[in-house]
């Protein structure tokens, strides 16, 4: 780990205010959210703590372009001019997006946590409180590798239209997975429904689960093994992808 | 040390290049052909050439950004992407690609920490680089995004010198900064090679490259077409123009007599003017009298130019057949 790549990663992100803004924005919405139906509308919310999609959006704010603008403004070349390994700089930056999205993470759910107990303390449980934070941190880890990929590949922050454009490829896939044998004219149609449809819908949800790996503790005491297997195994996949992808890259240099 | 040991060293040390190719586009571009050249160590090193001779695709292959089709390169007997590489090289880019966010200061502090060097010398050590090439303290706090060309050249010299490279490559050092600047620079590189550093040194100011290196190589369509040794030969072999008025045809004189009396070589005559180059600087003003004393009204002297120049313009004029043979 090179805690210069990790700070300089942070100030980076600090130091683009439409950043910040959007960052902001995205962790006060579901505060505010909570606060107006309890405070001005006295009503239940649907959920006391925000999603998993407020999460990843915090994940994917602070990371996007955390290696593809580095590229962009042919800064990478004079930060792999110093001696360290790609692999070094890959892990630096994983951990430095991971971090930093963990933090805005948990302090939203603290917040949150707040709110609610000057609101609804009964509803407070500390054990769900404590689920929920690590599965922010869980989801975080693994998004994070995800970017840190995509970003990899791509100059710019292009890694967060990558990652939106494969999302909407997998929900499709899983809403195409979906539809039933009767929805459709009888015939071929059904024939190939029959066929496709539970194809596409394990293709979109094996492509959720790789663009946002999770692992759900709801019942601890169930925990599938084989999914937290495979949540270990698509994070080492996609940061050695990620060295081998930079390794195998020629970095911008000169004007020729 | 025993001898083979010491021979050992001396071929291990400088950098090593041999039959380096690279191409782009799918081999249509040929950025370099079968280069090879050998830089020693504590050596100052010039490489100069046309637009597009392969120059920066060979700082980049160098450096290990770029990745040669064929060839090898050594530095020190070891790969360009091995770390202990990147410990010895410094490296000043052309395009002077910074993180604008950061001050001046933090840009230095981040890469002597990168360079894995020790937290309690880094703010000494890095004032200490950024008083070197006279960038002003009070811009050091300041964001890079409101440094002028001049101090991002300043700024990315001092860079190049975190950690005390061995090997420094430095291109196009002089682009966009003052006159004191150039001055200053021309200083630091003479310090940095009486202190044992190599220097590559990527430039299209020929006069720089000739005040500071000892051998240039002319590299063009991806070769090195021929290495001029700067040590070598006569230090001053600067050439002069003498301009005159009036009717040469009314004097009677043997030019190049007159000038090897003072030592002096006739390279041209023709009648309004000559060329020559003097045996030394002090024959120049006699040569000037007798040419008055013998009637030549003379209105103009200037140093014609330099011998990189003519190095560089004689070797641009060959044809590709001269080349070759």
């Amino acid at each position: 780990m090179i805690w210069a790549i990790c700070k300089n990663t942070w100030n980076q992100c600090l130091a683009s205010r439409v950043r910040l803004g959007i960052l902001c924005l995205v962790w006060i919405a579901p505060i505010l959210q909570n606060t107006i139906s309890l405070c001005v509308q006295h009503v239940f919310p649907e959920a006391l703590y925000s999603q998993s999609n407020s999460v990843a959006l915090l994940v994917l704010i602070v990371g996007s372009g955390c290696i593809g603008s580095q590229l962009n403004d042919g800064t990478l070349s004079l930060t792999l001019s110093r001696p360290l390994t790609v692999a070094q700089y890959v892990m630096s930056k994983w951990f430095a997006v991971f971090v930093a999205s963990s933090v805005a993470a948990l302090s939203q759910l603290a917040a949150e946590v707040l709110v609610s107990l000057t609101r609804t303390p009964a509803l407070i449980n500390p054990a769900d409180v404590l689920t929920n934070g690590a599965e922010r941190v869980i989801l975080c880890v693994g998004l994070s590798a995800v970017l840190i990929l995509l970003s990899s590949l791509v100059s710019g922050v292009k890694d967060l239209a990558f990652f939106l454009v494969l999302s909407m490829v997998a929900s499709l896939c899983v809403g195409i997975g979906q539809l039933k044998v009767d929805d459709v004219p009888a015939g071929w149609p059904q024939l190939a429904v029959s066929v496709l449809c539970p194809v596409c819908y394990h293709i979109g949800q094996a492509g959720n689960f790789i663009l946002g790996p999770m692992v759900d503790l709801s019942s601890l005491a169930n925990i599938p093994w084989s999914v937290v297997a495979s949540y270990f195994a698509v994070i080492a996949t996609f940061l050695s992808l990620a060295i081998f992808s930079l390794n195998r890259r020629e970095l911008p240099y000169g004007a020729e | 040390m025993p001898e083979n040991e010491s021979s050992l060293t001396i071929e291990k040390s400088g950098i090593r290049i041999d039959g380096l190719c690279k191409t782009y586009k799918g081999g249509k571009v040929k950025a370099l052909n079968e280069l090879s050249v050998s830089i020693e160590a504590g050596e100052a090193f010039g490489i100069i050439g046309p637009n597009g001779a392969g120059k920066t695709t060979l700082f980049g292959c160098l450096l290990s950004f770029l990745r040669p089709d064929k060839g090898t390169i050594t530095i020190d007997g070891m790969p360009p992407d091995a770390l202990e590489v990147r410990k010895l090289v410094g490296y000043l880019p052309e395009r002077l690609n910074f993180d604008k966010w950061m001050t001046g200061r933090e840009f230095m502090h981040f890469h002597h920490e990168l360079s894995g060097l020790p937290r309690d010398v880094r703010l000494s050590r890095c004032d200490e680089l950024l008083t070197r090439v006279g960038l002003d303290p009070t811009s050091w706090t300041r964001p890079i995004k409101k440094y002028s060309r001049g101090m991002l050249q300043r700024l990315g010299f001092a860079q190049a010198l975190v950690g005390n490279p061995k090997y420094l490559l430095l291109d196009e050092p002089a682009s966009g900064v003052d006159p004191a600047g150039v001055l200053l620079l021309r200083r630091l590189l003479k310090e940095l090679k009486s202190s044992g550093v190599t220097i590559i040194l990527n430039s299209h100011q020929l006069d720089q490259v000739e005040k500071t290196c000892d051998r240039v190589a002319f590299i063009q369509q991806g070769k090195v077409n021929g290495i001029e040794n700067l040590q070598a030969g006569p230090a001053h072999d600067t050439r002069f123009l003498v301009r005159w008025t009036g009717f040469e045809s009314q004097i009677h004189v043997d030019l190049s007599a007159l000038f090897a009396r003072h030592g002096a070589n006739l390279i041209e005559s023709q009648p309004e003017y000559c060329i020559f180059v003097p045996s030394g600087i002090d024959t120049i003003a006699s040569i000037l009298k007798e040419m008055l004393t013998e009637g030549y009204a003379i209105i103009q002297l200037t140093p014609e130019e330099n011998r990189l120049e003519r190095y560089f313009d004689g070797e641009s004029k060959k044809s590709p057949e001269d080349k070759s043979g």
